[in-house]
């Protein structure tokens, strides 16, 4: 298989669990709690989640963006929806990652288990944004 | 001294399975410090402001470290004498690993890698544990 192919087999992978209702699901809620947290006013908030998610070759800086908005504004913090998020980016999302690159035969723990994980928590916040802006 | 591709992705792929980890637990164990939190802040934005250079970081955690903390503020001296343990375990860590340090390199190559490999952790690490102690403290 060349490197072109095993790219598309991955994204598709990524794209099959995004379309499960479990996940749009997931975003629905979170999107909604972040309207209701951030309200219209703080947009920018979830374009700077969307910003660090995109640019980010770790998903580890998404995480410590997330822990750091949670610490400095109490809008992050309400009804936990921010510590909800890291919880699913890092703990649902890494078990998710984990099934893809299982049945892709790629090591999870490897760089290309972390690009998985990166371009499931890119889907989930996109998702996220979407619902934020029709909930606001 | 610029790290290699391979050795950014290697420094990548430590942050996110080992450091990411390590600074959860260490930023535990210091709980007493989340006490005062504008005090911590302080430390951690100097710690952070610091590790960009290794020179300047050791040097900075070294004087912190045999700084006169009083009362509670003792709990300093120790977070400091764990960083700088911290921080000796990142330059082993980097001569364990052969992308980072190669083999056959002179005593003096040996440790300029060495050093620069362990700057590049400790700024992960760093960041980690900003972010979890701000969290930590805002638990409180």
């Amino acid at each position: 298989m060349t490197d072109e192919q095993h790219r598309i087999k991955i994204l598709r992978e990524v794209a099959l669990y995004a379309d499960h209702p479990n996940f749009y699901d997931k975003a629905e809620k979170l999107g909604a709690a972040a309207a209701k947290g951030l309200t219209s006013k703080k947009r920018s908030q979830i374009k700077g989640l969307e910003n660090i998610a995109n640019s980010s070759l770790k998903t580890t800086d998404v995480f410590d963006f997330i822990k750091i908005r949670c610490a400095r504004q109490k809008e992050w913090r309400d009804h936990d929806w921010g510590t909800d998020l890291l919880n699913y980016l890092s703990r649902d999302l890494r078990d998710q990652r984990n099934q893809i690159c299982s049945k892709l035969g790629i090591d999870s723990n490897g760089i290309q288990g972390v690009h998985v994980q990166l371009l499931l928590i890119r889907e989930f916040i996109r998702q996220l944004a979407a619902h934020y802006e029709y909930s606001c | 001294m610029k790290l290699t591709p391979e050795q950014e992705i290697c420094i990548r792929l430590l942050s996110e399975k080992e450091l990411y980890h390590q600074a959860i637990t260490f930023a535990r164990s210091q709980e007493a410090l989340t006490q005062d939190n504008t005090q911590c802040q302080n430390q951690l934005t100097g710690l952070l402001q610091f590790s960009r250079s290794w020179d300047e970081l050791t040097s900075f955690v070294k004087h912190q470290r045999e700084r006169d903390w009083q009362g509670k503020r003792e709990v300093y001296k120790t977070f400091y004498t764990e960083i700088e343990k911290q921080l000796d375990g990142f330059i082993e860590m980097a001569k364990e690993n052969t992308v980072l340090v190669p083999q056959g390199l002179s005593k003096k190559e040996t440790r300029e890698r060495a050093t620069n490999a362990a700057a590049a952790m400790a700024g992960e690490f760093l960041q980690h544990l900003y972010a979890e102690m701000l969290q930590q403290m805002e638990g409180k």
